[in-house]
């Protein structure tokens, strides 16, 4: 019984530690948001030279939202004999296929893919389309996402650096005000991008590219082999394998981009779930190539080992309330004595219970967005509601690396209704 | 009765936190979602441009007098058909000429100012802004609060403070002694140039989509004079380039840049800290630094018919005979030495 107290309590100083560390990182990242200097982004680059650009559109099933899209792309702001469009027809039942021809014979920038072979999902959707792109840089939009018409070069433009592997915009809910989950999920990309991603970039660290609102170069990306069709995550592990090849990944925070975010917990359970069986899966793949990589400096490789486990935290804590009550019952919850035990007590409710909280209030602060802020406290059901999925994520991605099962790409559901009231 | 009202106590601090929040859910007084101009596109001469719009719509045909016109607020407008001269004075209203201004030294002009024909600025005006559609010409000691624009050219002479924001459609010259934030002109160039560059970079350069395809080299930090390098150059630190060298590729630095004299670089400098380019050399791309940079004399940044940058965060430090075809950015000072 000893050995198994004692376990529990080893634990449940692991856990500690992991909240207080990951704290700390957004506690650093916050302050650099309010208080140090901003690296710039290239927006104020005007060039008459931008490169080609492809811009990749998966669609399955989307006749809710493809025209609003494609609409917008071809208004923008991009010299049309180095643009070209591919709306890729993934298996699609709908009316999609309809709603894509319909454009093509308008615009002839717009060239749809249609695919009914092969393999299914995102990317294997983008490999294919990668193959009949033309252009040198391939953008990349899901398909409910708003493009405002300078978005295109605000991308393109940081492929004048030749540093740079891949770029990501920030993304901001255009159906904030339609519940109390999109106004919560509209805190948590406040947080995640105002702050989070934009700390990142101004430390040199390693700022994520998210499958969508972002550009890669296509001939770098296809000669690193292209997407990994078995893998959910595919913007996660291509932000991680053009890090590790010595390409840098920059986060464009002007580059702002609508989309719609889920507006039903049953939705929300299900993309979040993925997100976290996916990047587990590439935390997996890509814990020790990250570690070796000759191209990263040391506090590269720690902090995006940090963003590589961030999905692993969730299970981590689930386990970890589990640990605690066990103890409680145990009556064996007081670790150390005296002030170590105050220390644990303050670093779990100051730190561990608020972490991402102060990044969203000063996010939505920097957004003069002031009175959300007053919704903070709601984020405790999210914080909770996460855990939950993100940790079911985590063993689905342990299921599949014991049993290589093949995972299935799971598209998130579609709510626009009123196609007029968006995107003008 | 005690446990029960500790409970109660217990139970509202639990829900207080939750009040306001709730308070806001059903309100929604922030429920709207960020705002993104879905129509906004990077135009240097954005300010001109729509200032422009605005007054041509509100103004029409308005005969020459004074009327009272809604600009972006109610506004009283001087308007005149003929040239216009104000001398030594202060201008009150908003100024609408249909024709040529001229102004004498030490006048100030308290609105913003469009010309539809060529404008000189006397010595030590005092403007808030200026759209001409014809050739501006402002003379010594004259200062812009917000931003200046012609559809020709414009000279500026020495010790001007030029805004937000000096801005044309042909050739932006500049004496010494100026300050400015962005600057944008087909060509932007400083006192003494001499529009001819002589080296070899005209005759090779082509688009950026020559420099695709070519190999990187990393971790170099010195180059010597005369190097040739057919390649992207990444430096993990401070990268130095010899006199005379040639580089047929981009170029990005971790740390500070420093060019010798006549250097020539075919594509992109990039820099983390401060750059350097040494006099008469020639940068066919665009020039970005997160420091500061400073352009030595004689030297070309972009070449004719394309259009490049130099965004350099901390300051811009311009010597005489400069040529840059296309944008000049600074969010620290901007000056011509």
């Amino acid at each position: 019984m000893e050995v198994v107290v004692l376990i529990l309590k080893a634990y449940l100083l692991f856990t500690i530690g992991t909240m207080v560390l990951y704290s700390i990182r957004h506690f650093i990242f916050t302050l650099n948001r309010l208080f140090y200097e901003q690296r710039i982004y290239y927006h104020d680059i005007i060039d008459s030279e931008l490169k080609t650009v492809t811009v990749l559109i998966p669609m399955h099933n989307e006749e809710k939202v493809a025209a609003n899209i494609l609409d917008l792309l071809v208004e923008v702001d991009y010299d049309m004999d180095k643009l070209e469009i591919i709306p890729i027809n993934d298996f699609s039942k709908d009316r999609t296929r309809e709603i894509l021809d319909g454009y093509a014979a308008r615009y002839p920038i717009i060239k749809p893919l249609h695919r009914y072979d092969g393999e299914r999902g995102k990317p294997a959707a983008l490999n294919a389309a990668m193959e009949k792109a033309s252009g040198e840089i391939i953008i990349v939009f899901d398909a409910d996402y708003l493009p405002p018409k300078g978005l295109l070069k605000s991308i393109a433009v940081c492929f004048n650096d030749p540093e740079v592997g891949a770029v990501m915009g920030r993304v901001v809910p255009i159906n904030t005000g339609k519940n109390i989950l999109t106004r919560l999920l509209d805190l948590e990309r406040t947080g995640g991008y105002q702050v989070d991603q934009q700390a990142r970039y101004n430390l040199k660290l390693m700022p994520q590219y998210g499958g969508t609102v972002g550009g890669f170069r296509k001939k770098e990306v296809m000669e690193l082999g292209s997407f990994n069709t078995r893998v959910l995550a595919e913007d996660t592990e291509l932000t991680y394998r053009l890090s590790i090849n010595g390409w840098k990944v920059l986060y464009a925070n002007r580059a702002e981009c609508y989309e719609e975010a889920p507006e039903e917990w049953s939705v929300r359970a299900r993309q979040i779930r993925r997100w976290s069986r996916g990047h587990n899966d590439v935390m997996f793949r890509y814990f020790f190539p990250l570690l070796k990589s000759a191209y990263l400096s040391f506090r590269e490789k720690f902090d995006g080992m940090l963003l590589l486990l961030v999905y692993l935290v969730p299970p981590i804590l689930l386990i970890g309330l589990v640990d605690s009550l066990a103890l409680f019952f145990l009556g064996e919850m007081e670790i150390f004595a005296g002030i170590f035990f105050l220390v644990f007590i303050g670093a779990y409710n100051t730190f561990g219970n608020f972490a991402p909280f102060y990044q969203v209030g000063t996010g939505c602060f920097l957004d003069g967005a002031v009175h959300r802020i007053l919704l903070l406290p709601f984020l405790l059901f999210n914080f909770f509601f996460n855990m939950w999925y993100i940790s079911r994520g985590f063993f689905d991605a342990i299921l599949d690396a014991l049993t290589h099962r093949k995972t299935h790409w799971q598209k998130t559901e579609r709510f626009r209704t009123d196609a007029s009231k968006v995107g003008r | 009765m005690l446990l029960v009202l500790c409970f109660a106590l217990l139970a509202i601090l639990f829900v207080l936190p939750f009040v306001p929040g709730a308070r806001e859910i059903k309100r929604k007084d922030d429920a709207a979602p960020l705002f993104i101009n879905m129509n906004y596109c990077k135009d240097p001469r954005y300010f001109a441009a729509s200032f422009r719009k605005i007054i041509l719509k509100a103004i029409g045909d308005v005969p020459t007098g004074i009327h009272a016109v809604t600009l972006s607020k109610q506004e009283t407008v001087q308007v005149s058909d003929g040239p216009w001269n104000v001398a030594g004075s202060v201008a009150e209203n908003v100024l609408f000429i249909r024709s040529d201004l001229k102004s004498e030294s030490d006048t100030t002009f308290k609105k913003e100012v469009y010309a539809q024909g060529n404008v000189i600025i006397g010595e030590s005006n005092r403007l808030q802004a200026l759209a001409c559609d014809g050739d501006l010409h402002v003379l010594k000691g004259t200062r812009f609060l917000r931003w200046l624009d012609a559809e020709g050219s414009v000279k500026i002479d020495e010790e001007c403070y030029l805004g937000i924001s000096a801005t044309c459609r042909g050739e932006l010259s500049l004496a010494s002694k100026c300050n400015f934030s962005r600057l944008y002109g087909y060509p932007v160039v400083t006192a003494n140039n001499t529009r001819h560059v002589g080296n070899n970079a005209d005759q090779t350069v082509g688009d950026n989509s020559a420099l695709e395809g070519i190999p990187t080299e990393r971790d170099i930090s010195d180059m010597p004079a005369h190097c040739l390098k057919n390649c992207n150059i990444i430096a993990g630190g401070p990268l130095s380039i010899g006199e005379h060298s040639v580089i047929h590729g981009h170029i990005k630095s971790h740390g500070k840049v420093v060019t010798g004299a006549s250097v020539i670089i075919m594509g992109n400098l990039f820099a983390e800290g401060d750059i350097e380019i040494g006099p008469g050399s020639r940068v066919l791309g665009s020039v970005f630094s997160q420091g500061c940079i400073t352009i030595r004399h004689g030297v070309t940044i972009g070449s004719e018919n394309r259009i490049k940058s130099i965004v350099g965060k901390k300051g811009i430090s311009l010597e005489g005979g400069v040529q840059v075809f296309g944008y000049i950015v600074t969010e620290g000072k901007g000056i011509v030495v």
